[in-house]
Order: C-alpha cells, then sequence, then structure tokens
C-alpha cells in the first residue's frame, strides 16, 4: 500500500529508479526461487532467460514494431518455450550437474547473440553494436511496472506454496525418488517450475530492455545477474516465498552503495556472503528469524 | 488370471547379475513373503516392479499389461507401490503432509480431502499423535508407518513392503503383523520382504526364496522353510524357526 | 590440384591443433572427474585452479626468468596445496550435506578466488613468451607447435599415471575403494577423511599443472575460469561422469570438435559449441560416450 502512494510524494527522478531497481531484482530472485528453492533445482543459468527476454522485447519493438505490451508478453512466452525444451533435458541431470549445465546453456546463449550475426553474416542480433529502444522519459511508469510485476510474482509465489503445486516441488525437493513412488509425475513438475520461472525472469527481461532503452549481450547475459539472484535468496532464505524478497531488498542496496564503486570488492563480499549463508545458515535470514521465533 | 506376473527378470549392474530369470506369478489376494540372504536380490526386484529400474531381459505384467517401461508415478497409478528399506520421508513436511502427498498425487484428492482421509491413515496405523511432527522429529519405527502410510494413501492395490518391520521389538513387530492382516481384509495384496522370521512366517502365506539374484524355492512356508536348497542358502538350520 | 591440397591440409591442421588441445582438455578434466567420483562434489572453482597454476607459472617466469616447463612442479604444489586447504577447512563441512549445499559452496569459493585474484592482479590478459614459444615444427603442410606438442605430451602422460595410481597403487585403490563403498571402506579401514583429502588434493595439483602448460601458449587472465570448468564438464559429460578414461576420450572429442569450429565457423562459438555438444550427449546418451558414467 506504501509503495503504491509513495509517487504521489513527487519525489526525485533518482529515487523512482532506485525502487524501480528494487523491484525488479526482487521480481528476479522471486521468479529464480520457484524452482530452484520450490523444486531444489538450481539454475545457475537464469539469466539466459532474462536475456532472452531482453533481446525478444528489443527486436520485436526495434524490427518488427510490435508495442511494448505484446513485446514483454511474447518475450515471457518465448522464454517459458525454450524453457520447456532445455528443461526436459537438462533435469535429468542431479543437482549440480543441472546448475552446470544450465550455467554452460546460459553462457552459450550469451555467445550466440554475441558472435551471431559476426558469423552467419546476418543483421539480427546486432551483436556487440546492442540494440537501442525507443526512448521512454516516465520513471514513474516503470515503477508501477516493476511493482506490479514483482506483486504477480509474490503472489504467483504464495499461492504455488499453499497449493498442490507447491506440494509437489517440495516433495521434489525433499525426495524425488519417494515423490515418484508416491504419485507424482516428477518429470512434468519439474519442468513446469522451470517453464514458469523462465517466463517470469522473461517478462522482466522485456521490460529492463525498454526500461535501460540499451542492451547489449555482455550485459544483459552476464552470470552477475544469476549470482545475484542466487545471492538474494539464499541470503534472504530460498525456499521461502518472502526470502528473496527480503534478501534482494538488501543486496541491491548493497549493490546501489558499493557495487559500482568497488566491483570486485563487491563479488568478493557476494561469494563471502554465499559461502557464510551455505556453510552457517542455509536458510537464510528468514530462517534466523523463525528459528528465533520458536525458541521463545 | 494373475493380476500381477514377473515373467523371466533379469537385471545387471556392471559386473554384478542381481537378478536372473526370476518369474512368479502373484495369486489373488495373498500376502506373499519374499526371503532371501543379503545381496539376494530383493531390492532389485522391487525396483523393478515399480519402475526405478528398467529390466534387461524379462517383463512385468499387472493386469495383462507390461508395465517394465513405466515410470513408478505411472505405476503407482496403476496400482503398485512400495516402501523402502531406506526411507526417505518428506523432512520438510508434517507427518500429514507426507501422507497427504500420495493422496493427492497418487489418488489425485484435492487439499482438503487429503487431509481428512490422511487422518483416516494415520489412526489406522496408530500414528496419529505424531501427525503434526516433522518425520526427523519421531523414531525410526513410527517414520517406517508414515513410509507405510504413504504407500497406503497412494490408493495403490499392491504394495511391495521391502523391510518395513525390520529393527522392531517385540510388541512393535506384533502391531506390525496386525496392520499387514489389517490390510489384508482391506483387499490389499502385499509382498513383504522381511529378514524377521516370526513376521513372514505369521503373515505370510506363500513365499520366494531368492538366493544371488535366483528364485530356489516358492510354495507354502512350512515346506520352503524344509528346503534343502533354502538351508543352504541361509547355511544352517533353524533359520526358519519362529 | 592446389586447391583441394589446401582444404585437405586446413582439415588436417584443425584436426592435430583439436587433437593436442584435446590431451590438455583430458588432463584438467581428469581431476574433475576424480573429485566427483569420488566425494560426489562438482567443483565449480575447478577453472580457478587452472588460473592459479597458470598465474604460478607467470609469475615465476616473469619474476625470476624460469622456464615455464621446468616450474610445473610448483604449479602443481600451489595448486594442490589450495586445494588441500579448501578442502579440508571448507569442502569438507558440506561433503555429507545435501549436494546442493556442496555445489553452492564450490561457487562461493569461485567467486572469492577469481575476485581476489582480479584484485590482485587486474584483469589484465598476460602471456609466457619464451624464446621458443613460436616454434614448430612442420610435417607436410601441417604446424605442430612445440609447446602444445610439449603440453601434449605431458597431459597424456599424467593422465595415465593418475588413471595407474588408482588401478594398481595402495593409496590409489584406496580412494577408489571409497568411491564405489564409503561404508564398506569405513570397516575395511580405510580413513575417509584422508582419502578425501589425498583424492582432491591430487585432483587439484594435477589441474594446476594443466593451467600452467595452458599458459605456455594462451592469455591467462583472472577470470579466466569458468570457461575452462564448463569446458571439463562436458568432457566428464562425454566421456563419462567418474569415469577416468573416458575423460580421455571426451577431451580428444571435445578438443577436435572445437577445433573445427574455430577453423570453420569461429572460436567465439567455442562455449556454444560446448554446450549443444553437452545436450545431444544428455539426450542420446546420458551414460557418456562410453557408456560407463554414472547416470542419475
Amino acid at each position: 500500500m506504501l509503495l503504491l502512494l509513495f509517487p504521489l510524494l513527487k519525489p526525485q527522478g533518482y529515487y523512482f529508479r532506485m525502487f524501480s531497481m528494487m523491484f525488479l531484482w526482487m521480481g528476479l530472485s522471486s521468479a529464480w526461487n520457484i524452482t530452484s528453492g520450490f523444486a531444489g533445482y538450481i539454475d545457475f543459468g537464469a539469466v539466459a532467460y532474462f536475456g532472452i527476454g531482453n533481446y525478444a522485447t528489443a527486436l520485436l519493438m526495434t524490427k518488427a514494431g510490435l508495442p511494448f505490451t505484446s513485446s514483454v508478453l511474447i518475450s515471457g512466452i518465448l522464454s517459458s518455450f525454450i524453457a520447456m525444451f532445455i528443461g526436459r533435458y537438462t533435469m535429468r541431470l542431479r543437482g549440480a550437474y543441472f546448475g552446470i549445465a544450465t550455467l554452460a546453456f546460459a553462457e552459450a546463449v550469451k555467445q550466440i547473440v554475441f558472435e551471431f550475426d559476426r558469423t552467419f553474416k546476418v543483421t539480427l542480433f546486432e551483436g556487440s553494436h546492442g540494440i537501442t529502444l525507443p526512448i521512454v522519459h516516465d520513471d514513474r511508469f516503470f515503477y508501477y511496472i516493476f511493482l506490479g510485476i514483482l506483486f504477480f510474482i509474490v503472489l504467483t509465489a504464495f499461492l504455488i506454496d499453499r497449493n498442490k503445486f507447491g506440494y509437489a516441488l517440495k516433495a521434489i525437493k525433499e525426495a524425488e525418488g519417494s515423490a515418484e513412488l508416491a504419485g507424482v509425475n516428477t518429470r512434468r513438475y519439474k519442468v513446469a517450475s522451470y517453464a514458469l520461472s523462465a517466463s517470469l525472469i522473461g517478462i522482466l527481461g522485456g521490460v529492463n530492455a525498454y526500461w535501460l532503452t540499451y542492451i547489449s549481450p555482455l550485459d544483459v547475459f552476464s552470470v552477475i545477474h544469476t549470482i545475484h539472484m542466487i545471492v538474494m535468496a539464499l541470503f534472504g532464505g530460498i525456499g521461502t516465498v518472502f526470502g528473496p524478497v527480503l534478501g534482494a531488498c538488501v543486496i541491491s542496496l548493497a549493490n546501489e552503495l558499493i557495487g559500482a564503486k568497488l566491483l570486485y570488492t563487491y563479488l568478493l563480499m557476494l561469494g563471502a556472503i554465499l559461502l557464510v549463508v551455505v556453510l552457517f545458515l542455509p536458510r537464510g535470514v528468514i530462517g534466523l528469524i523463525s528459528m528465533k521465533r520458536s525458541r521463545r | 488370471m494373475s493380476s500381477l506376473s514377473v515373467r523371466h527378470l533379469t537385471k545387471t549392474f556392471g559386473a554384478l547379475r542381481a537378478l536372473n530369470d526370476v518369474s512368479f506369478d502373484m495369486v489373488e489376494g495373498e500376502v506373499l513373503g519374499i526371503i532371501g540372504p543379503n545381496g539376494a536380490g530383493k531390492t532389485t526386484l522391487f525396483n523393478v516392479m515399480v519402475g526405478i529400474n528398467v529390466p534387461d531381459a524379462g517383463d512385468v505384467l499387472f493386469k495383462g499389461k507390461s508395465i517394465k517401461r513405466l515410470l513408478p508415478h505411472q505405476i503407482c497409478r496403476l496400482g503398485i507401490t512400495k516402501t523402502s528399506q531406506i526411507v526417505h520421508p518428506f523432512l520438510t513436511l508434517t507427518v500429514r503432509e507426507n501422507v497427504m502427498v500420495a493422496l493427492m498425487f497418487g489418488q489425485n484428492l484435492g487439499k482438503k480431502e487429503s487431509q481428512n482421509k490422511a487422518d483416516e491413515i494415520l489412526e489406522f496405523l496408530n500414528i496419529t499423535d505424531v501427525r503434526n511432527l516433522p518425520p526427523s522429529a519421531i523414531s525410526l519405527p513410527k517414520r517406517k508407518r508414515v513410509e507405510l502410510a504413504r504407500a497406503i494413501g497412494t490408493g495403490a492395490e499392491i504394495i511391495l513392503m521391502d523391510e518395513n518391520l525390520a529393527g522392531l521389538n517385540p510388541k512393535e513387530l506384533e502391531e506390525g503383523m496386525e496392520i499387514i492382516r489389517a490390510l489384508k481384509r482391506r483387499g490389499k495384496m502385499l509382498v513383504v520382504v522381511e529378514h524377521v522370521m516370526q513376521a513372514i512366517m505369521g503373515v505370510c502365506e506363500r513365499l520366494i526364496v531368492l538366493s544371488h539374484g535366483e528364485k530356489i524355492a516358492e510354495g507354502i512356508p512350512s515346506v520352503v522353510c524344509n528346503n534343502e536348497r533354502v538351508v543352504e542358502a541361509y547355511l544352517g538350520a533353524g533359520t526358519c524357526s519362529a | 590440384m592446389e586447391g583441394e591440397k589446401a582444404v585437405v591440409a586446413l582439415l588436417l591442421q584443425a584436426l592435430v591443433t583439436g587433437l593436442l588441445m584435446g590431451g590438455v582438455y583430458a588432463a584438467y578434466s581428469s581431476g574433475f572427474s576424480l573429485i566427483f567420483g569420488v566425494m560426489n562434489i562438482v567443483n565449480i572453482f575447478h577453472g580457478e585452479l587452472i588460473m592459479i597454476g597458470a598465474f604460478t607459472t607467470y609469475w615465476l617466469f616473469t619474476l625470476y626468468h624460469v622456464d615455464p616447463f621446468l616450474t610445473l612442479p610448483v604449479s602443481i604444489l600451489s595448486a594442490s596445496l589450495l586445494g588441500y586447504v579448501i578442502q579440508r577447512f571448507l569442502i569438507n563441512r558440506v561433503v555429507e550435506a545435501p549436494p546442493m549445499m556442496s555445489y553452492l559452496c564450490t561457487f562461493g569459493i569461485h567467486l572469492i578466488l577469481a575476485n581476489l585474484a582480479l584484485l590482485a592482479w587486474s584483469a589484465d590478459f598476460r602471456t609466457v613468451t619464451t624464446s621458443y614459444s613460436g616454434e614448430g615444427f612442420s610435417v607436410g603442410p601441417i604446424t605442430v607447435p612445440l609447446a602444445r606438442l610439449a603440453t601434449f605430451g605431458i597431459a597424456i602422460v599424467t593422465t595415465f599415471a593418475i588413471y595407474w595410481f588408482l588401478e594398481k597403487n595402495r593409496h590409489g585403490k584406496a580412494i577408489r575403494a571409497a568411491s564405489q563403498d564409503k561404508e564398506m571402506a569405513r570397516l575395511v579401514g580405510i580413513d575417509i577423511r584422508k582419502v578425501y583429502a589425498l583424492t582432491f588434493a591430487l585432483g587439484a595439483g594435477i589441474t594446476g599443472m594443466a593451467g600452467g602448460l595452458i599458459s605456455t601458449y594462451f592469455v591467462i587472465y583472472p577470470q579466466m575460469g569458468l570457461p575452462y570448468t564448463i569446458t571439463a564438464f562436458c568432457v566428464v559429460v562425454l566421456g563419462g561422469m567418474g569415469y577416468i578414461p573416458g575423460a580421455l576420450v571426451g577431451g580428444l572429442l571435445l578438443g577436435i570438435i572445437q577445433s573445427l569450429t574455430a577453423t570453420y565457423l569461429t572460436s567465439g562459438l567455442s562455449v556454444a559449441i560446448t554446450f549443444i555438444l553437452l545436450f545431444i550427449i544428455l539426450i542420446l546418451k546420458p551414460q557418456g560416450i562410453m557408456g560407463r558414467g554414472a547416470v542419475e
């Protein structure tokens, strides 16, 4: 509620942009969490769908002249189809191998988009030139869009958590063999969650392209984005509904403050946070809070 | 005609031939026991029957149709499930939710209905007191009951029980055997793998003996236990005494 | 006639280069496969071990002018030591935990190592250029660079040495026993912790050596690790996870395919090709080409 009313205070554009960025990340990590946190299949290649969303929207808007909304929706659908295909095979792999396979997938897509035009002598992805989208000077617009999508994603996660779909994913995460024996069609549910995550990430990617106005392969396909999703969700509490939101809040702020100036140190810090969470706080901040509560 | 037939099953893992031409038919409504020394292939047999492994040769027929290539969840929906020797419950769910998963996905029930039916099953197995606890917080015998509850929750008519009664004290063992008899009265067919002879003799109508992946005997308990090959396999007499 | 000869020559050159590369791939992938086979750990900082080995060689060469091939033992040692320390204090805590935790842990270590290196040495590309760097000899129309040939030789010898060690040596056999059945190994009196330590140190050492070798003919830089990790993963999947001789086959195969891609398409697509290959194997034959790998 507060957030909806905030813009009425007519703050400076900077704040809109900062909140928009935070909403973007809260949304991304929540979407990532659906597959990685609920189902337990840690996706190291999520940025692929972010990039695909960026590029699909950019190309549809610039080359096919489609309006913003349609482009973004198509980007989301495209992402989910690609995910269904990739997931069908990569999810045959055990956890860690799924991680590296998806990582390889993301790097491969990055390379393909970067090298495609040059290699096949066409003008499609524009490779290193990047793509420029129509300019929009409306920070408030993006504030609401990102907020709206975030709300939708968190609502989706919440609903999944309470319902049959959520039970299936949790069963898969805990004991996939037992889940199969209990009648859960593990493949279908795994791939479904992966496709859902992908479509949501793709949609956010599409909005991101329009927001930034200029995108290039090395930026939107950078593994750094996946790293952020991972650390944010883990820090906040992977597998919970609100954990990723909390984690994204904190870490995107940290990024804003430190990240730009001291990049390597910032990345180092992310790695350290990751280790600390994995070794000492596997359930993240939310986990810590609920532990403290149950002690009382 | 028998609803479940195992025909010439052979399964090899690398250099180990776990199953070698094993065949048998189940008799309607029976409680069948499978015994044999460690490593005889009992668990592998179960794994092939529920679709965890695909046999190298042979087939498993359920109601006339081959099920050897089906996935476990499909076989579960058709009507066969198993309890595992080493239980793997869903640790972050409560006991009741563990059973609900089976009801929701094995029988396609809704959340509310699953909750009610789960409670029924838990009561039948006498573990209602732990229904809101996670499996990690209860004793192993109770966890084994949860495993069985899950199997019952799937609605499967045939339950393969892999050493579900191992490690129990006499009272728990007697309760376990009574549960098996109760399940039979409810129309379930059971295949029981156990080392605890008392249990086997107490509930099984027929026995099959496996050794080194092969079936070496089949028949009613008293006859099987006096079979020379069986005695040899267990290295000494007195193995069949209850 | 001349045209035809040129075509054949180009093909043969690509094959030879690929073969030579493949040998090195095999060497540093064996370490990866070994660690996975015994400890069930997918080591995502694998590439950083290569990087450490490479930089060790680089600094010894640049500061003290010692020939890169002579400093190989030091590379082995530095990587080995690093591996041992990390294993003892960090990895050991997650070895028995769910796989998710272990690869998140190695991922965190990857981030930390890569960025520490970036902070220490800057992102500049460096090379090790010796007096014989460009030398090669010709077999007909084909050029065989000396450095690469020597690298290939050492790599092949080392891979066979590892294989021999695992088969014949007492400690090596203990490692194999532990990988097949931990409980049994314990019962027979094998100290699992020592096995883990030895395995990791060995795997890391051979990987560090590969890094040192690579520095003789490739540019090196602190973030070079990740593509190598992905390659190692692909090699191991191709050859069969946990199966050392398979790493050789996988390595050679990948080397040749990458070389052909670089020659006929573009070297920029190397990761993409790696992933596509990985994907195909996963679909058609998840146990690897020789069918001896672990599948899950």
